[in-house]
């Protein structure tokens, strides 16, 4: 199946309501005020703001989401070029050579390049997304419940590259997911399960006050925990992009789309993977290397297409297969399902005018960013100086009313707050947060796909064996968890260098 | 080195919350036991699976940090400013104990100055402004233009 221009077209005409544009406008500047100010995570401002969505139209919720997830990425550039601070992860090698341009006088040239670069590569990313995910979706729609079991597995590996250090942690973290998934109905029986005969509990732990709660209040938690610095503007006139800066950055920018793209799709990995490798790729390949680090125009402009390239991309695994890519499109997935939206293949059955839709709003916001960013840039880097103490307590606040107003329930609140504070405890013990968070968003579904292919196969595992694209899937399942052992025995097991005593 | 280490906590946590789900899935999945580990249709088969894997893993992870530990490299549980974080934990609380009471955006303005003071901020001419300003903010968009009804406060019910 080849990319239907009339759906798109349609798509087109669907959001040309004047609440789509507005809504993706809004979400960009909302997402591009947080995004400015430092600490201000891709992950935390998405929490905080998905709840907004569920009172709109799903044409204009979900751009709204992703205006905020672009605009995030692409100021959190601002800080990092302007105080040598990230405003998020995805903007840390962009502070490299940013921040030196602005010491060196050149701060409003390297926020035009890192904007100019954003969009650019976002733009391609997002025609990468368009094509791609439509023939993807053609082949999941062959899937039944086995194949969407094996898919579910391979998910639940993703753990394996989420954990960090140490996989025990990463494996706990994923069990008191599963748990938390666990309670409430049981999906094939309607049994209750681990309610304590709380009514609360009968319909299982609502996800997104969760989320709220581990990525958004345990972040004010950490963040109250660090010295509170002030800082100081730099000035922010003087040169700006020339077309031959255009030039001399094309191909950078046209590379580090490609890996940014690359990496986009792969789970566990996004945009604070994607810049760094951008970056690497685009210092191996310059004619100036020694510029790296030291104020260049071509690494800037490597880093913010990297990071920017992998935002519509990370959309893939999401749409196609309905699992999260990581841990922003962990709480998308967790919004679209608050919206009635299942993403997955048959989506693009049942949705498909909201996909295209999507599709449409994700073009236009490129084209909003681009304007708005240009006008507000020099507005926006005076956010950075917004004062913690004062910022932190603000969020909390909009934490609880969020929490609340996803079902109308206190208990949610409970559980955002109950969430932030081992949310900050698994953090202070270095016990990975978004293990805990993908086992809970793919365990319901794991579990009733699991339990109907049973159904099918009078209990027998055959029948993850015999269908074809099953049996390939099974084997690429068990192929990639003997090498990942493999690895990890061969690691463990290395022969450690031999001290020498000296005197 | 002196000091806890927090993977001791996280395997002992882990440990005891796993033998708290295996024992409790006679009584809190009707009709099924612990027999259920070898039937994948069973509603008991995930927490089992949970349980265990959290079990298994908590004795590795102690395990490990016995290891570390022996080897002079175990974690250290820091906290660089205990007091804010006590201050901060105690903002949640009392926010959620002030919405159930007296409702979220009275509560809200009292919670934003604490915390700001809290944390350091003495503008008291921005302060109060936005303590005030940010619980109205909240009012007006969620209450008058989402429609949602924030908690009241039983005390004025």
């Amino acid at each position: 199946m080849i990319l239907d221009f009339g759906k798109l077209y349609e798509g087109f005409l669907l959001i040309a309501n004047g609440w789509t544009p507005l809504g993706a406008f809004l979400g960009l500047a909302a997402g591009m005020l947080v995004g400015a100010v430092p600490g201000v995570t891709a992950t935390m401002a998405v929490a905080i703001l998905s709840p907004f969505t569920f009172f709109m139209n799903p044409i204009v919720g979900i751009p709204f989401l992703l205006g905020v997830f672009k605009g995030i990425i692409t100021s959190g550039s601002i800080p990092a070029i302007l105080i040598n601070t990230p405003g998020n992860a995805s903007a840390a090698a962009t502070g490299l050579d940013g921040f030196m341009l602005t010491r060196k006088g050149e701060a409003r040239r390297a926020l035009e390049m890192s904007l100019y670069a954003s969009v650019v590569a976002d733009m391609l990313g997002t025609v990468v997304l368009i094509f791609v995910a439509e023939p993807l979706a053609s082949v999941a729609l062959k899937f039944g419940p086995p194949e969407f079991t094996l898919l579910f597995a391979f998910a639940m590996t993703m753990v394996a590259t989420l954990s960090g250090t140490s996989i025990p942690k990463g494996l706990i973290a994923a069990a008191l997911g599963i748990l938390i998934a666990c309670i409430g109905l049981d999906p094939m029986s309607g049994y209750e399960r681990f309610t304590f005969g709380s009514i609360e509990l009968t319909g299982g732990i609502s996800l997104v006050p969760l989320l709220i709660g581990v990525f958004a209040l345990s972040e004010v938690l950490i963040q109250s925990e660090q010295r509170l610095a002030n800082y100081i503007l730099p000035e922010t006139r003087g040169r700006r992009v020339t077309l031959a800066d255009m030039r001399r950055v094309a191909w950078t920018i046209v590379r580090s789309t490609g890996l940014g793209v690359w990496i986009g799709i792969l789970p566990g990995m996004g945009a604070e993977t994607a810049c760094w490798i951008a970056y690497g790729a685009a210092k191996q390949r310059s004619k100036h290397p020694e510029e790296f680090g030291k104020g260049s125009i071509e690494g800037l402009a490597a880093a913010e297409a990297g990071n920017n390239a992998s935002v519509p991309t990370d959309l893939i695994p999401m749409i196609v297969f309905g699992i999260p890519g990581d841990t922003v499109t962990a709480i998308l997935l967790g919004a679209f399902m608050a919206q009635g939206i299942h993403p997955g293949p048959l989506m693009f059955v049942k949705h498909s005018e909201i996909l295209y839709a999507m599709f449409a709003s994700l073009l236009l916001t490129n084209v909003l960013l681009l304007g708005f960013g240009y006008i507000m840039i020099r507005y926006f880097v005076r956010i950075v100086l917004i004062p913690r103490a004062l910022l932190l307590p603000s969020v909390m606040v909009i934490c609880f009313a969020g929490s609340f107003a996803i079902n109308n329930s206190f208990f949610d609140i409970i559980v955002a707050v109950t969430g932030g504070i081992v949310g900050y405890l698994m953090r202070k013990a270095e016990l990975p947060v978004p293990p805990l968070v993908i086992a809970a968003l793919l365990t319901p579904g794991f579990e009733s796909s699991l339990r109907r292919s049973l159904v099918m196969s009078d209990g027998s595992l055959s029948i993850f064996f015999t269908r074809p694209i099953a049996a390939v899937m099974s084997t690429a399942l068990i192929a990639g968890l003997a090498y990942y052992l493999w690895k990890a025995g061969q690691k463990r097991f290395a022969k450690k260098p031999t001290l020498v005593k000296t005197q | 080195m002196r000091g806890i280490n927090p993977e001791f906590i996280v395997a002992l946590i882990a440990g005891s919350l796993a033998v708290a789900t295996l024992a409790l899935v006679p009584y809190q999945v009707p009709g099924e036991t612990l027999a259920a580990i070898r039937n994948l249709e069973s509603p008991a088969f995930f927490p089992i699976i949970a349980g265990g894997l959290m079990g298994i893993c908590a004795v590795l992870l102690a395990a490990n940090t016995v290891a570390s530990e022996r080897a002079g490299q175990g974690l250290r549980l820091t906290f660089e400013q205990p007091r804010t974080v006590v201050l901060v934990i105690a903002t949640y609380i009392g926010l959620l104990l002030g919405a159930h009471y007296v409702g979220l955006i009275a509560s809200s303005a009292v919670a934003i100055a604490l915390m700001a003071w809290g944390l350091g901020y003495r503008n008291l001419k921005i302060l109060i402004p936005v303590a005030a300003l940010v619980p109205a903010c909240i009012y007006l968009l969620f209450q008058k233009g989402l429609f949602v009804i924030l908690p009241g406060g039983v005390l004025f019910r």
